[in-house]
């Protein structure tokens, strides 16, 4: 439900949407010479200030229809696929951020020492991830031209979903760094995401 | 083909007059952005692609890269050509890539890569600006942050007189040609193309009938664009 008025103005690339000093740019929304232009083609929308800053101007948004090209950034959770595991680092293809699925895959590395918050030289990236599992993760920065960097070391990161090694079977969370098969009860070790419901514990407050 | 020297073209057209213009977006289901120019006789089809992770050779980027490609149909001339990249082809992709990158906000999109995919129907004349104006529809199309639309527009110079929009007939007996890339909004020409000898004057003559016309173009352009969102909901209600 829509807290504020918004208006439904279909705005279009480069128009001018007002001054700086009366708005503040959202989405979709720059600034130049003092003026807030619009960067993509959308509806208009004006948002009023958020708690933290009551005396503040009114945001001003372009919002889209559909999703709009998106990229990885610095503080973004974001869901990955390991696809390699070695001695150092765990390899991974970035498949979503946030709540939407981006169209083709990103690389990622997770370094031996942004696995978990504790004890980080000890770390053995086998008994953390296996190929194939999908992991929760938090991109640390851009990386270099190979891939970005990602962290697990928090309690909500980790792994989400494994398949057992020997059954096939998707995996049951047993702790903080074990996981057991359905099916066999073999017990498996990895680095356990701690899931709470929703998005609403992780998602990045924009 | 003979230029009335009553100011009239062949095609009955004044000077100063773009042929009959058509700009469809989304057009393409599979790409993210697309759009379907046409002047005249022109057809032009760009879609765009991506983001996607830009290749591990080229380094490090902050910023991220459009990559335009560009292909002229076998049956886009008169004679049916041989299939395959030629050199027009790379030549055009790399002017349609130094026209559209001061529009695009590549500072969002680090170490990836935006691939334009432009594809000539039938190449009537003016196919260069048109390319390029089709290619900033479809970016715009596919929610890619711009900072503004880049319209652009050719002009030929032919006894005394300068055409806009030339058609394949005119640019064959020009003595000159212009072609000019603008961002109508900060006013910024992003590319400038000068063929033959022109003086003073007529430079300045033909840049003033260059950016009105792109000025005009853009509108053609918004419209186009509107079109497709005016059909739409408010998304955030």
């Amino acid at each position: 439900m829509a807290v504020t008025a918004s208006t439904t103005t279909p705005v279009c690339v480069g128009d001018r949407l007002g001054a700086s000093d009366a708005y503040e740019a959202g989405e979709g929304v720059f600034i130049r010479d003092g003026f807030l232009f619009a960067g993509v083609v959308g509806h208009r929308r004006i948002e009023a200030p958020r708690p933290p800053l009551d005396g503040g101007k009114p945001v001003l948004h372009v919002t889209t229809r559909g999703t709009q090209p998106l990229v990885p950034k610095p503080g973004d959770i974001v869901t990955v696929k390991i696809s390699r595991v070695t001695q150092t680092t765990a390899l991974a293809l970035i498949v979503c951020v946030g709540r939407q699925a981006l169209t083709t895959e990103f690389k990622g590395a997770i370094r031996q020492q942004d696995v978990r918050a504790t004890e980080i030289d000890r770390v053995i990236l086998y008994d953390c991830f296996r190929p194939g599992d999908i992991v929760r993760a938090e991109v640390l920065s851009l990386g270099d031209a190979r891939s970005y960097y990602l962290s697990t070391a928090k309690n909500e990161l980790g792994v989400v979903y494994a398949r057992s090694a020997a059954a096939g079977a998707p995996l049951v969370p047993n702790g903080w760094v074990t996981m057991q098969c359905p099916e066999t009860q073999t017990v498996e070790k990895r680095k356990v995401a701690k899931v709470v419901s929703g998005w609403e514990d992780i998602t990045p407050g924009k | 083909m003979e230029t009335s020297t009553s100011g009239n073209r062949a095609d009955g057209r004044g000077l100063e007059e773009f042929r009959t213009v058509f700009i469809k977006t989304r057009v393409l289901s599979q790409a993210k952005g697309s759009a379907y120019v046409e002047f005249g006789t022109t057809k032009v089809m760009v879609g765009v692609f991506g983001p996607r992770q830009s290749e591990v050779k080229l380094g490090f980027t902050d910023r991220g890269r459009v990559n335009c490609e560009v292909r002229f149909t076998s049956f886009s001339a008169h004679k049916l050509a041989k299939s395959g990249q030629t050199q027009s082809d790379s030549s055009a992709a790399q002017a349609m890539q130094q026209a559209l990158e001061p529009s695009v906000q590549l500072e969002k999109f680090p170490k990836a890569v935006f691939d334009v995919s432009a594809m000539v129907l039938e190449a009537g004349g003016s196919d260069l600006p048109i390319l390029i104006t089709a290619a900033s529809v479809a970016l715009a199309d596919a929610g890619v942050e711009l900072y503004d639309l880049v319209p652009a527009v050719q002009l030929s110079k032919q006894a005394g007189q300068l055409l806009l929009d030339p058609s394949l007939e005119e640019s064959g007996a020009e003595e000159g040609s212009l072609l000019v890339s603008l961002m109508p909004e900060p006013n910024e020409v992003t590319s400038l193309t000068v063929r033959g000898l022109w003086a003073d004057s007529e430079m300045r003559d033909g840049l003033e009938l260059a950016l009105g016309a792109c000025g005009q173009l853009k509108a053609a352009m918004r419209e186009a664009l509107l079109a497709a969102v005016e059909g739409e909901e408010d998304p955030a209600k």
